[in-house]
């Protein structure tokens, strides 16, 4: 990525583009996955198609909040909005370190689905790369897994809801918040 | 080959087939197939991608060797399309429904040898009807005797892999054509144990 430094103006052009990208993926991840569970079995080949769909995007957005992980590590974060009350920054900070969590444990829990699951289907990442099961099947652990990688899920878009909600409030009050993710 | 004559089915049969008609001290023998001992397995591949596997849970036959007409020996074997089993349950919801086995209107899976032919030492075909759905196509088999026990007390046993394929669509099962293969393969263990009620004469 590039050099630039993230000061106390904004975020770096790679924060803020992976910012987006993240977000994307999680959000169509989310409406194909919706969707592809409730394609019944006779529409087996559209079944299949999206579910490929939505582990790649899974995938992707796993390997972009590593990426930005790593620029958070590597270039910091800016200076807080000094306009933004400070509980409403704590609340935020919160939220954006569940937001971390979430989005990093989601896929990975996406991934254990995908490799617990009954039937062996393969996992074609990009459509062609075939990654490897990290388990067997388990019909004990599949359910409770997949359970959870859904819990996760949602959780993950209604606190990502949250989180534009908030930007977009501040915002419409003038601050700088929504405008330094968007155009630095 | 110890006894006179031997009860043990490799014997018999191969007695049977190459040999045509036995003395007419021989009769019927009688061997049965018990879900109990054996399994009934499926497999399909799917995009040439993976492959999904099953089996039938409930199913039963028999051998009836006949001694003194060679032609008529026959198998005959009953499986219960309602007892196919997945690893999804999803998948064997599937499996029965009226775009497949449509269980509930066709219960039954039904094998009936036409002939068997000795083709190694231990190594038979069978040609037969299978009929699927209601839906009657000449079906044969690779029969492997892979054991055989003649034990002084107790059943005479012998076990049998058996494999052989058959294309889905013969039996009106076309559903999802561009994703589930056509070719259906079998893979079969049977054990034949002498019906201790019924055999010789």
């Amino acid at each position: 990525m590039e050099a630039e430094p993230a000061g106390n103006r904004g975020w770096t052009r790679g924060q803020r583009a992976l910012h987006w990208w993240n977000a994307g993926f999680v959000v169509a991840a989310f409406a194909i996955a919706w969707w592809m569970v409730g394609v019944p079995l006779s529409k087996l080949l559209l079944k299949f198609i999206l579910f490929q769909v939505h582990k790649t995007l899974g995938i992707l957005a796993f390997l972009v909040v590593l990426g930005r992980l790593w620029l958070r590590r590597r270039s910091g974060r800016p200076e807080p909005d000094e306009a933004v009350p400070p509980a409403e920054r704590r609340a935020a900070s919160a939220a954006q370190a569940a937001l971390y969590v979430l989005l990093v444990a989601t896929p990975v829990l996406g991934y254990l689905t995908a490799s617990l699951a009954p039937l062996r289907i393969p996992t074609l990442f990009l459509g062609v790369i075939r990654l490897p099961a990290l388990t067997g099947p388990s019909r004990e652990w599949f359910p409770i897994i997949f359970n959870l990688h859904r819990a996760l899920a949602v959780t993950l878009v209604l606190l990502a809801c949250g989180h534009a909600a908030a930007a977009m409030r501040h915002h419409l009050l003038g601050r700088e918040v929504l405008a330094r993710m968007w155009r630095g | 080959m110890t006894r006179v004559p031997s009860r043990a089915l490799g014997i018999v049969l191969a007695a049977v087939l190459a040999l045509g008609p036995a003395p007419a001290s021989a009769g019927l023998l009688d061997y049965l197939i018990s879900q109990h001992y054996g399994t009934i397995g499926f497999s399909v591949s799917q995009l040439g991608l993976f492959t999904v596997d099953g089996r039938f849970l409930r199913f039963a036959g028999r051998l009836a060797v006949n001694e003194q007409h060679p032609t008529e020996t026959r198998i005959d074997v009953t499986i219960a399309a309602g007892s196919a089993s997945m690893a999804s349950p999803d998948a064997v919801a599937m499996l029965l429904s009226p775009a497949y086995f449509d269980a509930a209107r066709y219960p039954e899976i039904h094998f009936v040898s036409s002939s068997i032919t000795q083709t190694g030492s231990k190594q038979f075909v069978i040609h037969g009807i299978l009929t699927i759905r209601g839906i009657a196509h000449p079906q044969s088999l690779e029969a492997t005797l892979v054991r055989e026990q003649d034990p002084p007390a107790g059943p005479v046993i012998a076990d049998f892999k058996v494999t052989g394929s058959l294309e889905r669509s013969l039996y009106g099962m076309t559903a999802n054509e561009n994703f589930v293969g056509n070719k259906v393969d079998l893979a079969i263990f049977i054990r034949l144990s002498l019906d201790p009620s019924a055999h010789g004469s």
